[in-house]
């Protein structure tokens, strides 16, 4: 079935609208879910959220891109589900690895609760995004939005290991300075 | 800001660099369906038709279909320098049809440097026979005068002929010339009228 025909089905209120969304978009939020959660049970509890969440939200929202709407759901419903297990001292995978690599953008975490305007901060990401050549963009969302493996990325890219790190390596390094000049205080 | 701050942020990345980043958009979410792909399906079926149509022709035309359990015997290689096309290739059809009283009754190649003309006698039988080379015949890579020695004295000691050989050179050709003689019979004549005669 096309996006916009299921979409539609969310429209109507049809619940056939989540059967079809979970056969045609559940292993591919399953995989976005894992790769944070590192955990099937958890994952498999974050797809059915994000079912959830996309019966709440369509309507008003009627998204072109179905996959990337529902995949931007599990994303956000598995990185709270992470805060909540690491909390717990559950929390493992590759999000531990990619958020200690994101420290290195931030510098050491300020104990003060700081204010931050998600919504600016993902206008001055989206600015950065925009100024890299493709393949850099690629493999540092592949690395911090989907949560790739190092090697995942090398293998889908035909890159070698080494050349995605230091891709990724000067990639943050750019977006420290990227964010300083932005008004950030890192 | 907290590092967490910065993950979350991401989650507002252009949907235009998701999907162009996207690792799983192929592997996972695309499953196969016979449905959405039906264009490809039917394109795969009619050329599987083709091929089951046109298979068996090309089995049975001459250029094709070596190897089938079915198919005709492959020819042995010494049959591509055969016949009308060693003529051509040789020269032999500059050759006339009759020599020094012999009719041309074969002509073949027996590899890529060599050529053979037969002529028989009024019988039938073979008379002699013509092998031109463009290599020397000592760097024959078909059969060596030593070859041919052993072959000649073979077919002799089975015959009771004696086949007497006269090679000669001549426009850039290696020319053997093979006469099988019975008894007492002077073959001198002959010799000298074949060699004037293929000049």
């Amino acid at each position: 079935m096309e996006d916009v025909e299921i979409v539609e089905l969310y429209w109507q209120r049809n619940e056939e609208a989540i059967r079809e969304s979970d056969r045609k978009y559940g292993k591919y939020c399953f995989k976005i879910a894992h790769n944070v959660l590192f955990d099937r049970s958890d994952s498999e509890e974050c797809v059915s959220d994000t079912w959830i969440k996309a019966w709440g939200s369509m309507p008003p929202n009627r998204p072109e891109r179905l996959g990337a709407y529902l995949g931007r759901i599990t994303r956000n419903l598995a990185l709270n589900m992470y805060e909540k297990l690491t909390a717990e001292k559950r929390g493992a995978g590759e999000t531990a690895v990619a958020l200690d690599e994101l420290s290195e953008v931030i510098g050491r975490e300020s104990d003060v609760e700081a204010n931050v305007d998600l919504t600016l901060l993902k206008d001055s990401i989206n600015a950065f995004l925009r100024r890299l050549d493709k393949e850099t963009r690629i493999i540092f969302v592949r690395r911090y939005y989907y949560l790739a493996t190092v090697k995942e990325i090398a293998a889908g890219m035909h890159l070698s290991d080494s050349k995605v790190k230091m891709t990724l390596l000067r990639t943050r390094e750019k977006l420290r300075v990227w964010l300083q000049e932005e008004g950030y205080e890192i | 800001m907290k590092k967490m701050d910065l993950m979350k942020a991401m989650n507002g990345i252009d949907e235009q660099f998701l999907l162009e980043a996207d690792p799983y958009e192929k592997a996972v979410r695309r499953s196969f369906s016979l449905r959405r792909n039906w264009k490809l399906v039917s394109a795969f079926a009619v050329l599987l038709l083709a091929v089951g149509i046109f298979y068996p022709f090309y089995k049975s035309a001459p250029f094709g279909g070596s190897g089938s359990d079915n198919a005709a015997p492959a020819p042995a290689p010494i049959a591509a320098y055969d016949t009308e096309l060693a003529k051509d290739m040789s020269g032999f059809d500059l050759l006339p049809e009759t020599l020094a009283g012999g009719k041309l009754s074969d002509s073949y190649m027996p590899d890529e440097h060599t050529a053979v003309a037969v002529y028989g006698d009024e019988n039938g039988n073979e008379a002699f026979r013509v092998i031109r080379q463009d290599i020397p015949f000592t760097q024959t890579s078909g059969e060596t005068k030593d070859d041919a020695s052993e072959r000649k004295e073979a077919e002799s000691t089975a015959s009771s002929e004696e086949i007497q050989t006269v090679y000669w050179e001549d426009n850039g050709f290696y020319y053997c010339l093979e006469i099988r003689v019975s008894g007492e019979e002077d073959s001198g004549e002959l010799i000298g009228e074949a060699i004037r005669s293929i000049r």
